[in-house]
C-alpha cells in the first residue's frame, strides 16, 4: 500500500482552511475501479446497488470500499475494510434499515470462504456469519453439473421483518444444502442442512420466502443417472428452521415443477409450476403444461386455480404437434405476469433441439466423441390469459435464432431447457414490474427485427400488443457495456472502460 | 428650512442617482449577461500558478518532502479550478466584493492586506474559502443568502482573518510536525510491518491527526470571527446586522433540503404535459425513502458540517434575541441584483456541466421567487431540450440526477425529469420556450436552436452556423464551440 499516497488523501480533509468548507463539484456518476457490483434486492425488488472494489493491494491482504447507493445512485452509507486478496462480493439484500451481503473468498484468508456480513445503512458493520461446510454430512460421491451449477443452488434472500436467509451449497457435493437463519443485527439465529432423504443426490434451492415460511423445490433421486426422481415444496419455519411441510409435487400422474411464487395484487400468494408426465419427469421430461395455485405458506395446501396443458388450452392460439411441442417448437415459460385486472401474461419462448454441422463434422472426426447436439432458441411470445382463466391470444416477438451446443446428445428436452435457463441463453433477462405494478416490462436480449444484438424493454400493455424500447450502446475502444437490473422502471448501464479502469453506472428508463 | 434645503436636495440627488443606478442595472438583466470565464479572464494568475515552485521551509528533508508534496497538490487543485472555468469575473458581483474589502482595508491600516485577491467561485453552495497565499474564493450561492453590505463584509472580513492569521500555513505546519515526528514514524513503520490490520491501524493512527485538527479548527474559526468583528466594526458596518449572516448560513441547506421552495406542479399545470405522474403513489420503497441520520455522501458539501453557526453568532451578539430568519427567498430587497446576477450565472454553470437536475430546480426556485422570468423560461426550455437530447443517447439518469434529499422540492423535480415521457420533455421544451421569453432575442434565438437541434434533430452545423452568422459575438458561443 502506497501509505505517503493515502496519508495525502486523509490529508487532504483538513489542510484546505475554508470558512465553511470547500465546496465540491456536482458529480452524479459513480466512477469507479470496480471489482463487483450487485444490486440490494428486498421483496424480488432492487432497492439500491452495492459497489463493492479494491483501493488497494497489500502482500497478503488487500483494501476494499464497500459503497451503499439507493436506488437513484446516491451514496449513502460506505465502509473500507480489509479482505482476502480477491475477495467478491456475490449478493446483497435489504431488510429493515440493514443489508446483508454474501461474500467469497477463495484463499480463505479468515480461514473461511463464504461468509456474509451485515451492515447498517451507513455502512456500519453489525454483524458477520461465516460458513463452515465441515458441518455437512458428506456424501458418497459428487454431481459434476451441480458442482458447476453452485450459483443456482446457492441463494440470500430477505425474510420480512425477520432478518435474512442464506443457502450454500454443501461442499460435500451429496446435493444438499446448508440453511442460515441470521437476525436483523447479523446474529445467527439457527443453523440447518438438507441432503436427500434417499439414495445421494438432491436438487436443492430457495424458491422464496414469506414473513412465516422459507420455500424450497426439492427434488430427489436415487442416485446422479437414476432415471426418476420425487419433487417436492419443502417449507421450513422462519422461526426455528423446522420442517413445516414437505409437499410431493407429484399429484396423478403429473409432476409439477415450482417456477416461482409471488404475491399478486390481492395480496394472495401464487405459485406457477411448469408440468410434465410423472413418469417422465427428469431423465426424459417434457413440459406439456403449466400450473397456477393459490399457496397456503404454513401448511403447503395449494389449491389449484388452473392446469394449463398445452394440448387441451392453448389450442386455440397455439398449433401442437405433440403434447409439449408446438409448431413453433418446445415452450419454455420464463414469467407469469399478473396484471392490475386480474388477466394474466404469459412470457415464453420457443426453442428446438437441433444438430449442428460443425458438431457433426466434429463427431465424425473424433469418432463419436464429441456432441452433434444443439439448442436453437427462436422467438418470445406473450400469451394472455383472460380473467376467466381461458388462452385469449398469443403475440409473437420475432427474433433472431440463436444457436447453443449442447453439452451431450441425447439431453432431455426439460433437463435442455434448465441449462440454458441456467447459463442465461434465453433472451429473456428478468420482468420488471414498475414503480407501481401499472406497466410490466420485460427485458430480453437478442436480435429483434432488422436491429442488431441489444438489449431491448418490451413493455406489456395491459390489453394487447406491447412497445418496444432499444437500449442502443454506442461501440467505443476498449468499452464494454453490462445491462443489469435496476429499480422499476429503470434498467442499470455500466460502462466499463478498461483503459482508464474505470466504471460509469447511469440508469435509464425502461420505458 | 434654511439648513434642510441642501439636505433635501441632496437626498433626492442621491435617490435619483441610485435609481439610475439600478434602472441601468434592471436594464441589464432583462437579457442573460454572463460574466467572463477564469480560463480566460485570468491568464495572468494561470500562468503564474503554472510557473509555481514550492519554497524551501524546512531543513529537515522529509518534512521539506511533505510540505511540497503537499502545496504541490494544493497549487494543482487551484490551477485546475482556474483553467476549468469554475470561477467567473462576474465585475458586479466581484466590485461589489472589492468595494467592501477596500472599505475593510482603508479602515485597519495595521494589518496589510496587499498580497490577497478575491474571486468569485460558481459553486451553488453558500461559501467562502481561503486558500492560503492571498487567494479568496466566494461562492456564488452565497449571494442568495446576502440582503446587505454588512452581512457580505461579516463573510469577507472572517476569510480576510484567516488570511491575516495564517490560519492555514499554521495549520499546515502542525501537521507537518506530527507527520514527521518520532512517535508517528515508529507507528508507521510498525504497521508497514504488519501482514494483517494495516489498514485499520493506519486509520486508527491518521484519525488522532483529524481529531486534532477539528478542534483546531473550531478554535480557528472563533478567531477569524473575532478578528473579522474587528475588521468590520472599525469599517463601520453593523455589527448585529452582519452577524446575522452567521443564522442565514444556519439554513443554507433548504436550497436542497427544503420541502417548500416551489410547487412543481403549479409550474407544469398549463403545459399540456402529461402530470399523471404527480397523481400515482408508488408501492415501490428503494433505500432513497429511508431515513439515513448521516449522509455519507461526501459531493454534496453541507454548511451543517462547520462550526455551530448559531454559536458563533451567540459569541458575537450575545445569547439573547436571537432573531428567526427567513433567507434565500426573497429578491425584492437592496441586494435583488445581486442575487439576480449570482442565480443567473448559478443556472448557467449548471447548464453549461450539464447539470439539468440542478439547472432546472434552479430555474423554478427563480420564477418562483420573482427573479427575471425571461432568463429561467428560456433556461427551463434548454434544459428540457437538452434532458430529451440525453435520453436519446442514454444518459438522462446522470442529467437529471441531483443527489436530491428525501422530501426535498429538489428530489421531486429531479423524481419528474426521470420518469417523464420523452414527448413531454419535447412539449416541456416548447412551452417554456414561448413563455415569457422575448422571442426577438438573442436569448430566445439559442434555446430555439438548442430545441431544433436537440429535439427535432436538425442538422446542427448548418443550425449553428445560421445562428452565428445573426449574433456573430453570441455569448452562448463558448457552448457551441464546445460542442
Amino acid at each position: 500500500m502506497t501509505m505517503k499516497k493515502t496519508t495525502l488523501l486523509l490529508l487532504a480533509f483538513f489542510i484546505s482552511l475554508n470558512i465553511f468548507s470547500q465546496s465540491k463539484v456536482l458529480d452524479n456518476v459513480v466512477d469507479i475501479e470496480l471489482q463487483s457490483s450487485v444490486e440490494i434486492v428486498n421483496n424480488k425488488q432492487i432497492v439500491g446497488y452495492a459497489l463493492f472494489y479494491k483501493i488497494d493491494k497489500m502482500k497478503k491482504t488487500a483494501l476494499y470500499r464497500l459503497s451503499i447507493l439507493d436506488e437513484n445512485l446516491k451514496e449513502i452509507g460506505n465502509n473500507e475494510f480489509e479482505g482476502g486478496k480477491d475477495l467478491i462480493l456475490r449478493r446483497a439484500v435489504y431488510e429493515s434499515n440493514h443489508l446483508m451481503l454474501s461474500f467469497y473468498d477463495k484463499d480463505k484468508t479468515d480461514d473461511y470462504e463464504r461468509f456474509v456480513k451485515v451492515f447498517d445503512l451507513k455502512g456500519k458493520q453489525t454483524g458477520l456469519v461465516s460458513y463452515d461446510p465441515e458441518k455437512v454430512k458428506k456424501g458418497m460421491f459428487g454431481a459434476a453439473i451441480a458442482a458447476q451449477m453452485e450459483m443456482i443452488y446457492e441463494g440470500t434472500d430477505n425474510v420480512e421483518g425477520k432478518g435474512f436467509v442464506t443457502v450454500y451449497q454443501s461442499k460435500a457435493k451429496t446435493g444438499g444444502i446448508d440453511i442460515q437463519m441470521i437476525d436483523i443485527n447479523g446474529k445467527l439465529k439457527w443453523e440447518k442442512n438438507i441432503t436427500a432423504d434417499k439414495g445421494d443426490r438432491a436438487d436443492l434451492y430457495l424458491l422464496s420466502t414469506t414473513p412465516n415460511t422459507l420455500l424450497f423445490f426439492e427434488m430427489d433421486r436415487g442416485s446422479v443417472m437414476a432415471r426418476d426422481a420425487e419433487i417436492f415444496l419443502v417449507g421450513l419455519s422462519v422461526a426455528d428452521g423446522k420442517v413445516l411441510f414437505k409437499k410431493p409435487m407429484d399429484i396423478n400422474g403429473i409432476t409439477y415443477e415450482p417456477m416461482l411464487i409471488k404475491k399478486s395484487s390481492d395480496d394472495k400468494l401464487k405459485i406457477v409450476s411448469t408440468m410434465a408426465n410423472q413418469d417422465a419427469k427428469f431423465a426424459n421430461a417434457k413440459p406439456i403444461g403449466f400450473s397456477i395455485g393459490e399457496l397456503n405458506d404454513l401448511t403447503g395446501e395449494i389449491k389449484t386455480l388452473k392446469d394449463f396443458n398445452y394440448v387441451n388450452d392453448l389450442s386455440n392460439v397455439l398449433e401442437m404437434k405433440s403434447a409439449s411441442k408446438s409448431e413453433e417448437g418446445y415452450i419454455k415459460a420464463h414469467d407469469i405476469l399478473l396484471m392490475k385486472d386480474g388477466s394474466m401474461v404469459l412470457v415464453g419462448e420457443f426453442f428446438r433441439k437441433t444438430v449442428s454441422a460443425g458438431g457433426m463434422a466434429m463427431k465424425l472426426l473424433t469418432k463419436g466423441n464429441a456432441s452433434a447436439a444443439q439448442a436453437t432458441i427462436e422467438d418470445m411470445f406473450l400469451l394472455r390469459f383472460g380473467t376467466d382463466l381461458k388462452a385469449k391470444s398469443l403475440e409473437k416477438i420475432e427474433k433472431d435464432k440463436e444457436r447453443v451446443p449442447m453439452p451431450t446428445d441425447g439431453l432431455p428436452i426439460g433437463l435442455m431447457a434448465r441449462i440454458l435457463t441456467y447459463q442465461h441463453n434465453f433472451g429473456y433477462m428478468y420482468t420488471d414490474e414498475g414503480l407501481d405494478g401499472s406497466k410490466k416490462t420485460v427485458l430480453a436480449r437478442g436480435s429483434f427485427g432488422e436491429e442488431k444484438y441489444g438489449t431491448v424493454a418490451l413493455t406489456i400493455d395491459d390489453v394487447k400488443g406491447y412497445t418496444t424500447k432499444r437500449f442502443n450502446l454506442e461501440r467505443e475502444k476498449k468499452v464494454s457495456y453490462h445491462v443489469l437490473r435496476g429499480k422499476p422502471g429503470y434498467v442499470v448501464i455500466m460502462k466499463y472502460n478498461s483503459k482508464e479502469k474505470q466504471i460509469t453506472v447511469n440508469l435509464e428508463k425502461v420505458s | 428650512m434654511h439648513f434642510q434645503l441642501p439636505y433635501i436636495y441632496a437626498k433626492l440627488l442621491f435617490a435619483f442617482c441610485l435609481s439610475l443606478l439600478f434602472a441601468h442595472l434592471n436594464a441589464q438583466q432583462t437579457t442573460a449577461d454572463f460574466g467572463q470565464l477564469s480560463s480566460v479572464k485570468y491568464k495572468e494568475k494561470i500562468a503564474q500558478l503554472e510557473k509555481y515552485t514550492v519554497p524551501v521551509k524546512y531543513t529537515e528533508k522529509s518534512a521539506q518532502a511533505w510540505y511540497k508534496e503537499i502545496l504541490t497538490d494544493r497549487n494543482k487543485s487551484l490551477l485546475e479550478t482556474f483553467k476549468g472555468d469554475q470561477l467567473v469575473y462576474d465585475t458586479l458581483l466581484l466590485n461589489k466584493c472589492n468595494e467592501i474589502f477596500a472599505r475593510i482595508k482603508g479602515n485597519n491600516k495595521n494589518f496589510n492586506f496587499d498580497s490577497i485577491t478575491l474571486y468569485i467561485n460558481r459553486s451553488i453552495i453558500a461559501n467562502a474559502a481561503c486558500y492560503g497565499e492571498g487567494t479568496i474564493m466566494i461562492n456564488l450561492g452565497l449571494f442568495l443568502w446576502i440582503d446587505n453590505d454588512d452581512e457580505l463584509a461579516m463573510v469577507i472580513a472572517h476569510e480576510l482573518a484567516h488570511q491575516l492569521l495564517k490560519h492555514t500555513d499554521s495549520k499546515l505546519e502542525k501537521s507537518i510536525a506530527m507527520l514527521t515526528s518520532d512517535d508517528f514514524k515508529d507507528e508507521l513503520k510498525k504497521i508497514k510491518k504488519e501482514n494483517y490490520g494495516k489498514f485499520s491501524r493506519f486509520r486508527e493512527l491518521m484519525k488522532g491527526l483529524n481529531i486534532e485538527s477539528g478542534k483546531h479548527s473550531t478554535y480557528k474559526e472563533s478567531e477569524a470571527d473575532s478578528l473579522g468583528v474587528v475588521f468590520i466594526r472599525n469599517a463601520k458596518y453593523n455589527v448585529t446586522t452582519a452577524a446575522k449572516i452567521l443564522l442565514k448560513l444556519d439554513n443554507a441547506d433548504d436550497i436542497y433540503k427544503s420541502n417548500k421552495l416551489y410547487v412543481l406542479k403549479d409550474f407544469l399545470e398549463n403545459s399540456g404535459a402529461n402530470l399523471s405522474y404527480f397523481n400515482v403513489k408508488p408501492k415501490y420503497n428503494g433505500l432513497s425513502t429511508i431515513q439515513v441520520e448521516m449522509n455519507a455522501d461526501k459531493d454534496l458539501d453541507s454548511i451543517k458540517t462547520h462550526p455551530d453557526c448559531i454559536k458563533r453568532y451567540e459569541a458575537i451578539e450575545g445569547k439573547n434575541n436571537i432573531p428567526v430568519v427567513t433567507c434565500c427567498t426573497g429578491v425584492n430587497n437592496t441586494y435583488a441584483i445581486f442575487k439576480e446576477h449570482a442565480m443567473l450565472e448559478m443556472v448557467r454553470y449548471e447548464y453549461e456541466k450539464n447539470a439539468i437536475g440542478w439547472c432546472t430546480h434552479l430555474s423554478f426556485f427563480a420564477l418562483k421567487n420573482n427573479y427575471n422570468p425571461s432568463v429561467y423560461n428560456q433556461f427551463l426550455s434548454m434544459c428540457f431540450s437538452k434532458l430529451f437530447y440525453e435520453d436519446k443517447l442514454l444518459r438522462r439518469f446522470s442529467a437529471a440526477n441531483a443527489n436530491a434529499e428525501r422530501e426535498s422540492t429538489l428530489k421531486t423535480t429531479q423524481d419528474f425529469l426521470f420518469a417523464a415521457d420523452t414527448k413531454d420533455l419535447e412539449t416541456l421544451a416548447i412551452y417554456f420556450l414561448n413563455l415569457k421569453v422575448d422571442s426577438n432575442s438573442e436569448d430566445y434565438a439559442f434555446a430555439d436552436l438548442m430545441y431544433n437541434t436537440q429535439v427535432k434533430m436538425k442538422d446542427a452545423t448548418a443550425a449553428y452556423a445560421g445562428f452565428l452568422n445573426k449574433y456573430p459575438q453570441s455569448k452562448y458561443q463558448y457552448l457551441i464551440q464546445k460542442k
